[in-house]
């Protein structure tokens, strides 16, 4: 599905250039779970935002489901956004002024689905996380696992292709972390693509393979063992 | 409708969120808006006037255009009764036409006595104006001699019902008296109106009354046109242009037509239109949209401030699949609520401040709802000041990139951009331009009052003359004159700078016949030199003592000049057919207001001719006291309690500087208030986000008076910067406002340092509070922040 060739992210200061990612070949398969590692500026994120579609390589080919994904339209940029892709934060980026109920709503309503139909799909999701009763609450009277569950929740309402979560449990300690890379494997499990960075080996592992960068390249690139054969 | 439900709850939560800042931009808005508001049904008010008249385009006064002794022509309004036929036979494209002579009456009964306001009209007055009649005459009316219509106002005030025709009304003017039959009653006309009057009387009385009206080159009745086509104007001012030149060769004067829709809003003279209502209108107008503009201003700066926090939700929404058109409509919406419930608010002050309004500046504007042009101007404003203040901070917003937002803090908390620092400044620039004007107003105002006329005004005590006391005259003034402590009386028409009467009917030898120019005719005693200081500069005053004085005059140098007089004094003039000797000149003498010129002056000995007494007070002799033996003295001979005297010092200006004193000063009033308000908002946001800066630079050593300089120094720059721009505009300002005035006031510097020193001082006091709280902030709760 994501297909990237030879892609170069740098930024031109007056002396030197200074690159974060450096030739970066990957693919990415329907259905996959890809865990991105590396240390802080190793370009994890920027890669993310890459496939993400906010920020655009200074060179290469970036294709998704064979169409290339360079020099788009803000217009065909949005459209990629609403109807293929959720984004999860570590900071979960729920909007404060908005109960759950309607920070799951938004993606909808600019996807332009009808209130009849939004109803019934955030009430499946709020049923199967579990947080019916706290649909009329807002963000910050509820916990960072709670958070997060929404944020995901708002993630995958539109029913997305393709989900992006840049470190989903960095905000989290490792009970709630857990919780929530269990929902992100259901969720893959049922056929979802999943690309997530992480600092944490053991989350890393949810995912079946492991890309780890170091200064903008890519180090390593190999299937995960599981947690389930770890553990 | 549930999409928009879930707007509003939504952009409501966000208000009460910072309902600081919405609170501020709510009252900011509120007030802007119902300036524009005021200023909009101000000026409706003033533009439609008589709208209510069918042939309102086609409706034209004809006046006559009079060279003044410098060569200025000025319009004429009062023609010959004459006229009016004579224009009619000239020009075929006349419809109709019409005479409208207005007189004060007191309508009496017994002991009862009402003033009321007549016009004399030609049946054919309802042809050009049409006056809706509630009772009597219900078609074309056809006034008989010695019958009246009048207003349902009057009706009401008179005989307490409209339900009066057929009944007589007592006319009293002087000591003529008519007795009239009300014919008809009109409905009242909506304000405003050109002409205003409580009842309307048959022309054919007037003519009977005054027969010298219709005298060639008289001063008696205004006449009114009504064209077939409103296009035949100038055709038809060519034919009747030289229609009284060519009647009298020595009356060098040209018609012209006098549009009724320009009746008070613009003059004419030299053969131009000027502004004068339109002035007012032109002031008022622009004042309110600057104030309105301020308001935007404001809530520009106060949105890009505040809205840095939510860069990181615009991120959000971008990702989840909001596009830049979406996010700039989301904040368009949420402004145009905002905008929505100031214009509510705006209404209610509008609706609390509009009968103090009409009050005090005498008009009658309303809120009319019906109007479907104030309608349309309410929805005009409320989409320009949504979008003149929306639109900025939302393309601001929507241009956020989620990468940079949503990566952690948010960058720019600092971003004072020269598009804002110019808005501050503008903000600034408004309020200091109005207040230097507003003070030269207040500067011209006290000049014209502290004008040395030759006398002190605050000891000069002015008294209108009744019939008993003209009648004895001589022993009022003799009794008068015992009382220790005043100086001097006189019996005058001309209260000097307060006007006198004008007359064309001067002859002198070596007279062009052509010419005629006019004098300003000083009808006093033989004291009047005395009470008013007069400077004499050849010959002498009157002298009672020589009888031979009463064919006398004396002329200004003015007259002298125009007069082209060599040797004034023993010169012979006459005026009005009264021969006499020039006794000798004078000079400096203010027969009108300070607004124009020295004009030709005569004073001849005519004491009978006088409706005022002036009395001159002794320097530092109390009024109050020397008023209780007056008092005691006129009651002898006014027994019926007669007019009370006046201090010339507390008679109302002929200026009338006060309008547009207070109307400056209302706007400037507003104008700073606002611009503070924004530049408090501003100046809490800055205290917000600068206060881990400020808490570095104190944990490097600096003291709180170092941070607070700091902290003004920005805002000082900002108001000297408005006052280097604000400079040359109030310089220009000034300049043009006093130069209305032949004798003003030298330009005051002094206002160019207060006006500005008021603005940054009002503008400091503001900010102070949080420059000083952010200033003091110990630093270890600023840095744990993080």
């Amino acid at each position: 599905m994501i297909h990237l060739a030879n892609i170069d992210k740098y930024y031109d200061s007056r002396f030197q250039r200074t690159f974060v990612l450096k030739d970066i070949n990957l693919k990415v398969n329907e259905g996959e779970f890809v865990s991105i590692m590396g240390p802080s500026g190793s370009g994890k994120s920027t890669l993310l935002n890459i496939i993400g579609l906010l920020d655009q390589p200074s060179a290469g080919d970036y294709q998704l489901d064979g169409q290339s994904m360079l020099n788009l339209r803000e217009k065909e940029v949005v459209g990629f956004l609403r109807n293929f892709m959720g984004f999860i934060f570590q900071a979960y980026h729920l909007i404060e002024e908005m109960t759950v109920y309607e920070n799951i709503e938004t993606p909808l309503i600019y996807k332009g689905v009808k209130s009849k139909d939004r109803q019934a799909m955030i009430a499946d999701l709020l049923d199967r996380f579990n947080m019916v009763a706290k649909k009329e609450l807002f963000p910050t009277q509820l916990s960072g696992g709670q958070q997060q569950l929404v944020g995901i929740a708002r993630a995958i309402v539109g029913k997305p292709r393709l989900l992006l979560a840049d470190e989903p449990t960095g905000n989290l300690h490792s009970g709630q972390g857990e919780m929530i890379m269990e929902t992100l494997r259901a969720l893959n499990r049922e056929g979802m693509t999943i690309v997530q960075v992480t600092h944490n080996e053991k989350f890393a592992g949810y995912g079946s393979r492991i890309i780890r960068l170091e200064d903008g390249y890519i180090r390593s690139d190999q299937p995960a063992l599981t947690t389930e054969r770890i553990a | 409708m549930k999409n928009f439900a879930t707007f509003l709850r939504i952009a409501l939560r966000y208000l009460w969120r910072s309902r600081t800042y919405s609170l501020l931009n709510f009252v900011c808005l509120a007030f802007g808006i119902s300036c524009s508001i005021g200023a909009l049904l101000y000026l409706s008010n003033q533009l439609g006037h008589d709208r209510f008249h069918v042939n309102r385009d086609r409706l034209f006064q004809v006046d006559a255009y009079v060279a003044y002794f410098n060569g200025d022509q000025f319009p004429k309004e009062y023609l010959s009764a004459a006229l009016a036929g004579k224009i009619v036979s000239e020009a075929p494209e006349i419809a109709s036409v019409t005479r409208i002579t207005g007189t004060d009456f007191s309508l009496v009964d017994g002991p009862r006595a009402l003033e009321t306001k007549a016009i004399y009209v030609d049946d054919s007055f309802f042809d050009l104006f049409t006056y809706p009649f509630l009772d009597g005459l219900l078609h074309r009316p056809h006034l008989e001699s010695n019958t009246v219509l009048i207003t349902r106002d009057l009706a009401q005030r008179w005989f307490g019902t409209t339900d009066c025709i057929g009944k007589s009304l007592l006319l009293q003017e002087g000591k003529m008296q008519h007795l009239m039959n009300v014919e008809g009653i009109l409905k009242d006309q909506p304000q405003p109106a050109t002409l205003r009057f409580d009842m309307v009387l048959p022309y054919r009385d007037f003519l009977a009354a005054n027969p010298w009206s219709e005298e060639i080159g008289s001063t008696a009745t205004e006449t009114w046109i009504l064209l077939r086509n409103r296009d035949d104007a100038r055709r038809v001012e060519s034919r009747i242009r030289d229609l009284i030149k060519n009647q009298e060769s020595t009356l060098n004067q040209q018609l012209f037509l006098f549009p009724l829709n320009e009746k008070g809003i613009y003059g004419y003279a030299n053969g131009h239109r000027i502004w004068k209502e339109m002035q007012r209108i032109f002031l008022v107008g622009s004042i309110g949209l600057a104030i309105l503009l301020i308001a935007c201003f404001n809530f520009i700066n106060l949105a890009m401030a505040v809205n840095f926090k939510r860069f990181r939700e615009a991120g959000i929404r971008k990702v989840a699949g909001a596009g830049k058109r979406t996010i700039v409509i989301q904040f368009l919406s949420e402004t145009f609520l905002l905008v929505f419930i100031s214009l509510l608010g705006a209404l209610s002050l509008v609706h609390l401040f509009l009968p103090g309004f009409n009050t005090r500046f005498g008009t009658a504007i309303r809120l009319d709802w019906e109007d479907p042009l104030m309608v349309a101007f309410l929805v005009v404003v409320v989409l320009f000041t949504t979008l003149v203040s929306g639109m900025m901070p939302a393309l601001f917003l929507a241009s956020t990139r989620p990468v940079h937002t949503l990566k952690g803090t948010v960058v720019q908390t600092q971003n004072y951009s020269i598009f804002r620092q110019g808005l501050i400044v503008f903000q600034f620039v408004i309020p200091i331009v109005l207040l230097v004007w507003l003070l030269t107003i207040r500067v011209q105002d006290r000049y014209i009052a502290n004008y040395d006329l030759g006398f002190d005004k605050e000891q000069m005590v002015i008294w209108e003359l009744t019939d008993p006391i003209r009648a004895h005259a001589g022993g009022f003034k003799a009794d008068l004159k015992s009382i220790p402590g005043i100086h001097s009386i006189s019996f005058t028409n001309c209260i000097p700078s307060r006007g006198t009467r004008v007359t064309n009917d001067v002859g002198w030898e070596g007279k062009d016949a052509s010419e005629k120019l006019h004098f300003w005719c000083v009808s006093t005693d033989g004291d009047y030199d005395k009470v008013t200081g007069l400077r004499i500069r050849e010959g002498r005053f009157f002298n009672p003592a020589f009888p031979t004085d009463s064919a006398c005059y004396l002329v200004n140098d003015v007259a002298a000049l125009v007069m082209k007089l060599k040797k004034p004094i023993g010169s012979q003039i006459t005026v009005e057919g009264r021969k006499g000797m020039i006794l000798g000149t004078f000079s400096d003498f203010h027969a009108l207001d300070l607004a124009g010129p020295y004009v030709p002056t005569l004073i001849r000995l005519d004491p009978l001719k006088a409706n005022s007494l002036m009395i001159r007070l002794d320097p530092g002799v109390p009024y109050a006291s020397i008023n209780r033996q007056m008092q005691q003295v006129y009651a002898k001979y006014e027994p019926t309690g007669g007019v009370q005297p006046n201090l010339m010092s507390s008679l109302p200006d002929y200026s009338d500087l006060k309008t547009p004193s207070s109307l400056v000063g209302i706007a400037s009033f507003l104008a700073i208030l606002l611009a503070c308000m924004g530049f408090y908002g501003l100046s809490s946001f800055t205290a917000e986000s600068r206060t881990k800066e400020i808490g570095i630079r104190k944990v490097n050593g600096a003291g709180t008076a170092s941070i607070l300089g700091l902290l003004l120094r920005n805002y000082s720059k900002w108001v000297l910067i408005a006052f280097l721009i604000a400079l040359p505009i109030a310089v220009a300002l000034s300049l043009v406002f006093l130069g209305r005035f032949y004798f003003h006031a030298p330009l005051p510097l002094w206002v160019f340092v207060a006006a500005p020193l008021m603005a940054y001082l009002t503008a400091i006091a503001t900010v102070m509070a949080h420059a000083w709280r952010t200033a003091v902030r110990n630093p270890a709760d600023a840095l744990r922040w993080e």
